[in-house]
């Protein structure tokens, strides 16, 4: 919602091309990564489990109301001709932007499979997340990694809604529909696989497309709902994920 | 009563517990022995189902156990304690016996009466209205011990239960657990306090490597080259003291 | 019950009587009450349990709908409505908990922000059944069967006796083989299952108590508007709002939430009714400071915390009155 509404912004008051602007709000986002980790996130981790959950809960209620309070629940969207470049391929109706997001989006994911398995930072991550203790006795910081790591997630979200508002609307809760499916593509995939992941959103894009187009465009959210129970009830750890210790 | 067939277990390509193949007997006090990263604890978490076998067959009493609830499997009579201690911590001492009591005694009062004599027994009556978290670890370690029993096993798991300790505490554990052993609860126990398994156990295992080496009385045990070997360069002393 | 316990009640009581007059106030207080009720069920699970959801909301929407629907459309008696919206809510519930108690920490959270979403879009989109966005409209026709009054003040005593439901129920529980595996749960689930204790078990049975009494909830509050749609039940602020109250005032005790809904309600209709026009929004900025200090600052909770003060002050005083009576012997 935050690089949404900076993208936006950035249109409106300064004429800045979103696809330039991007550029920008991904450091940004970097940043209120960095903060918003080091001061909402790191203090709860020594606390029992729920003082993490509902802080993060809060937090994510304040900014929507703040975004609610100065910027008012109007949907907004910006006009960029670019965006709106299609083409006829067999039948098909192809957008620019979306075929744009689509390559983007790949090669974004293999950057970062690239980062996590050839870079030093990248390894200390990986690290961290197998054993957190033994990485620490490496000498690896795992302060820094966790400010690291969310940050480099927060920012990938500057990218998206860079992208994305031209197609899209802005309002203060539209990060919600965004989490939404995002759960039920972790889910879906596995915990911790990046792979999972994106044949998961690959599958779920497909679906939900589908779905809008034979049954019914408004169903089209319940669809992937419906998909994740059933995930949920025949295969909890995911397509790829860790298996779940007890039977 | 506890037999494991050729049970195997593997964490991702590694191989933790090949192949192996043990009995213990009811009534008795059976020893597990092995050099760290044997497979030991893994071989009661197979037991206790919360890890998945691989392959094979546990049977405890004639029935086949593996793939059963953990919960189930502690209805049927197998209890166990853990290497790092898992108390309640945040209960009472009292309540975490009381919830292991309410298996077998499902009214309230009758489990805080059982919990009162396993309280008792273990001689941490005392301490009964404490906070888990404020005992210190050999207590801690004889309250998970309490909180097994309450569950009236027939069969009693102690991993490592005398990590830890100094000398008279680690006499005193001995002595607890030979009058379990004298109420009837069969014991197998993982240990590495060479002396205490060797005076206690009428039968021990050895474990290396996932396999099981080799296995018999104390002596025949002390006197075996192949574990002699296994633990060669470790400071564990075999010899009675 | 305690002192402080029955100090809180008592002076609920009295606000209660003593402001029949004033609407306004009463409206607060029936939310109090009708919140403080609601987090409290929620507790069941999510204090005692440790299992955080935040699909509440589909069970006061369940009641909700379900109530008002058997009332406009077959003349059902709300009370009766109240009743099947228990018992629809009840069966969801132990569905939901069926599917999702398998999921680890975070993803349990977000596994019932899906589920709890979800039923807002299929009410919103059952368009032939709850009409949609447009939402349901209930009859004026007040009576005592008909659960619909003129004055304020049989709502906020349902709502008390509500709130004195919720309240016997999370004592029994705390005090029974139930409660006793909840907590085990909690604190350490293999250790839990390892001494006998069938964790799934108690959680769907916690779980479907919880949602049946969130269900009660959903009709009251149904009832008192006289009007429903998704957004006001099956919203994700309603689904926030039960937790947050919980937390704030003290996870897993039976008197957290409702002090956690007398210091919070209060405090936010009241800024609702002050700046609400002009500044949409900020008492659920307020709502969402409130919640980060307390979790931050005093995580157990209000209520554990004013207990204690007040025990101590007790303490205080008596002590103080030992000694000036020994100073006087001598």
């Amino acid at each position: 919602m935050i690089s949404l509404y900076a993208i936006y912004w950035m249109f409106e008051l300064y004429n800045i091309h979103p696809y330039i602007s991007l550029l920008v709000v991904i450091i940004l986002m970097f940043v209120l990564g960095l903060l918003v980790e080091r001061f909402i996130i790191r203090p709860t981790i020594d606390k029992p489990r729920h003082v993490h959950i509902f802080a993060t809960l809060g937090l994510s209620l304040i900014l929507q109301n703040l975004a609610l309070m100065f910027w008012t629940g109007n949907f907004r969207t910006i006009r960029i001709p670019i965006a709106q470049l299609t083409w006829e391929v067999g039948g098909v109706f192809l957008n620019f932007s979306r075929i744009l997001i689509f390559a983007v989006a790949l090669f974004a994911a293999l950057l970062i499979y690239l980062f996590l398995k050839y870079t030093w930072i990248g390894r200390a991550i990986r690290a961290t997340s197998q054993d957190r203790n033994a990485a620490m006795l490496m000498g690896i910081n795992i302060d820094k990694v966790f400010m690291i790591t969310f940050a480099i997630g927060i920012s990938t979200l500057g990218l998206a809604a860079g992208l994305l508002l031209p197609l899209y609307f802005v309002y203060p809760t539209v990060g919600f529909q965004f989490t939404l499916v995002a759960v039920v593509i972790i889910v879906m995939g596995g915990l911790g696989s990046i792979k999972g992941a994106i044949i998961a959103s690959i599958f779920i894009g497909i679906v939900e497309t589908l779905s809008g187009y034979f049954i019914d465009p408004a169903m089209k959210q319940a669809i992937y709902f419906i998909i994740f129970i059933c995930v949920l009830i025949f295969k909890p750890s995911g397509l790829f994920g860790k298996k779940l210790k007890v039977a | 009563m506890l037999e494991l067939k050729k049970v195997s277990k593997a964490f991702d390509g590694l191989k933790a517990v090949k192949e192996v193949s043990l009995e213990v007997e009811a009534d008795r006090i059976t020893g597990l022995i092995g050099p760290n990263g044997a497979g030991k604890t893994t071989i009661f978490n197979l037991v206790t189902n919360l890890y998945k076998l691989d392959q094979g067959e546990i049977v405890f009493n004639s029935k086949i156990i593996n793939g059963l609830a953990p919960e189930r499997i502690c209805e049927m009579g197998i209890s166990r304690t853990f290497q790092l201690v898992k108390t309640f911590n945040n209960l009472s001492v009292e309540k975490n016996v009381v919830i292991a009591a309410l298996l077998r005694n499902t009214r309230m009062n009758d489990a805080y009466e059982k919990a009162g004599e396993v309280l008792n027994f273990l001689n941490l009556y005392h301490h009964r209205d404490k906070y888990a978290k404020n005992l210190n670890l050999c207590e801690r370690k004889r309250l998970e011990v309490a909180r097994a029993l309450a569950t009236d096993p027939k069969l009693l798991l102690l991993d490592e239960v005398m990590c830890g300790l100094n000398p008279t505490e680690i006499k005193d554990v001995m002595k607890t657990i030979v009058n379990i052993n004298k109420t009837g609860v069969g014991i197998f126990l993982i240990e590495h306090i060479m002396s205490a398994v060797m005076h206690l156990s009428e039968k021990i295992i050895v474990l290396n490597h996932g396999e099981k080496l080799a296995e018999g009385s104390s002596m025949e045990i002390s006197k075996n080259p192949e574990v002699v070997k296994a633990y060669l360069g470790e400071e564990y002393s075999l010899v009675e003291s | 019950m305690r002192k402080f316990d029955a100090g809180i009640f008592l002076i609920m009581l009295i606000f209660m009587l003593l402001y029949n007059s004033n609407n306004f106030v009463m409206g607060i207080i029936f939310q109090a009450l009708l919140w403080a009720a609601l987090a409290g069920s929620w507790n069941i699970l999510g204090g005692f349990a440790g299992q955080f959801s935040i699909a509440h909301s589909a069970f006061i929407g369940i009641g909700a709908y379900t109530s008002s629907l058997l009332y406009i459309h077959l003349g059902v008696s709300p009370w009766l409505g109240m009743l099947a919206g228990a018992a629809i809510s009840c069966m969801i519930g132990i569905f939901l908990g069926a599917i999702c108690f398998k999921l680890k920490g975070h993803f349990f959270v977000l596994a019932t922000l899906a589920f709890g979403q979800l039923m807002l879009i299929i009410a919103v989109y059952w368009r032939s059944l709850t009409k949609g966005s447009e939402g349901l409209s209930l009859p004026f026709n007040t009576g005592f069967l008909l659960m619909a009054f003129t004055n304020r003040l049989p709502y906020v005593i349902i709502a008390f006796l509500y709130l004195v439901l919720v309240i016997s129920v999370t004592i029994y529980i705390d005090k029974s083989k139930l409660g006793y595996f909840l907590t085990a749960y909690r604190e350490d689930d293999d250790a839990a299952r390892i001494v006998g204790v069938n964790t799934f078990r108690a959680r769907l049975l916690a779980s479907g108590i919880s949602s049946s009494l969130a269900a009660v909830g959903g009709t009251l509050y149904a009832q008192y508007m006289f009007y429903i749609d998704p957004i006001n039940v099956f919203g994700i602020n309603i689904a926030a709002q039960a937790p947050l109250i919980a937390i704030v005032g003290g996870l897993g005790t039976s008197m957290g939430p409702v002090f956690g809904a007398i210091l919070i309600l209060p405090l936010t209709q009241l800024l609702r009714a002050w700046v609400g026009g002009s500044l949409h929004g900020l008492h659920l900025i307020i709502y969402g400071v409130i919640l980060i200090i307390v979790l931050f600052l005093i995580p157990e909770g209000l209520y554990p915390r004013f207990q204690q003060a007040f025990y101590r002050l007790i303490k205080r005083e008596e002590k103080n009155a030992g000694t000036k009576k020994s100073v006087k012997g001598v």
